[in-house]
């Protein structure tokens, strides 16, 4: 599933000052390869988040032919996170404390052992990678977010922000109305309008 | 973009329900600038308010001409989130719409015959835009009856009307 195929979620944001992506192809490209994605595998690392090329996951080579699809600009940004479950962490704290192997004196100790183990399981756990698509359609300075989830538009538009120095403006239903009716105006008169009743007839 | 002005949910709503009356008056079909779209509620649809109960979820067959979505409107609630089909020309879309955020979720859009990535790209995002296009032109016809008082106190009743028909 993605942009190019399958139903999408979508959140839409407006770019208002959008001279980041007009400044030329190739510098787009080379701001997107400053926060390229970096593997975490091997690492005792929680969570990688980076560009990478929209066709090929793995691949962090960002290239010009890949992002700008005639007016358009196709983003893909990777997610990898690593979990060490709860269990599995008390589980081997408990068996190194039970075979003798470590000696804790008090709580600071033990929370440092806890916190080694982590760092042990995490550098062994493998990641789980998840891809957020994002397309700007540069005519109308609009972004479009292919997720649902508020978890992965917030570290989007974080990686988005930092990468081209703009933080897009959340269409919301305010926003939607205001793009449709296009005058302060109307949209104050519809803010000030009372609800209606359509029951106890 | 940045307004001062916040428009209240229950507006969005009052838009859901609207949608939901006028497809079902008109058998689907709305004027959009000259050109007709076709517009239905599918087998989806949330209402909510207060009450005792204040959520009605009805899911599968055609919630819309239900005796349960009648009745949960006459108890007060409103549309929060529908799934609609939506017509424009020869293209099909269904989608679910949400009162909360004017939100789309599981868009689905017409294949885009294309093996070429750049063009089917194209074509998906000319899909994209049209649905919010069309839903933009829907609420500005909603917007202008729900600011003139006479033409709204009319929908009221077309719409208190439909409310206390029995269901076909």
């Amino acid at each position: 599933m993605g942009f190019l195929k399958g139903s999408l979620g979508i959140k839409r944001y407006f770019i208002e000052n959008p001279d980041a992506f007009r400044e030329g192809r190739e510098k787009v490209v080379e701001r997107m390869l400053r926060y390229q994605f970096r593997s975490i595998e091997g690492a005792a690392v929680e969570e990688a988040v980076g560009w990478v090329s929209p066709f090929r996951s793995y691949d962090s080579k960002i290239k010009v032919e890949d992002t700008f699809l005639d007016s358009n600009i196709f983003l893909a940004m990777r997610v990898d996170r690593k979990v060490v479950p709860r269990l599995l962490l008390d589980s081997k704290v408990n068996q190194k404390l039970d075979s003798g192997a470590v000696v804790v004196k008090g709580k600071q100790e033990l929370k440092q052992l806890k916190e080694n183990m982590r760092q042990e399981l995490l550098l062994k756990a493998l990641p789980e990678p998840r891809i957020i698509e994002g397309v700007i359609d540069l005519p109308h300075a609009t972004l479009y977010l292919n997720t649902a989830s508020h978890r992965a538009s917030g570290l989007f538009l974080s990686l988005f922000e930092k990468t081209f120095d703009v933080l897009p403006a959340h269409i919301d239903p305010t926003g939607f109305a205001f793009l449709t009716l296009k005058e302060d105006s109307k949209l104050q008169a519809l803010s000030d309008t009372e609800e209606s009743c359509f029951h106890d007839i | 973009m940045i307004s001062d002005f916040s428009v209240p949910e229950f507006i969005f709503r009052e838009f859901l329900l609207w949608l939901l009356v006028q497809s079902e008056i008109n058998d689907g079909s709305f004027e959009l600038g000259g050109e007709f779209i076709s517009f239905r509620v599918e087998d989806q649809l949330k209402l909510e308010g207060e009450g005792d109960v204040r959520q009605t979820d009805l899911k599968k067959g055609v919630p819309s001409i239900s005796r349960e979505a009648r009745s949960a409107l006459i108890n007060g609630k409103l549309p929060t989130r529908m799934r609609v089909r939506l017509v424009v020309g020869g293209d099909e879309y269904i989608f679910v719409l949400d009162s909360k955020l004017m939100e789309i979720r599981g868009l689905k859009m017409p294949v885009v015959p294309l093996s070429e990535a750049e063009l089917r790209m194209e074509q998906r995002i000319f899909h994209l835009s049209q649905v919010y296009r069309m839903l933009e032109l829907l609420f500005n016809q909603f917007a202008v009856l729900r600011l003139d008082s006479d033409k709204w106190a009319v929908q009221v009743k077309e719409i208190n009307q439909w409310l206390q028909e029995k269901p076909s």
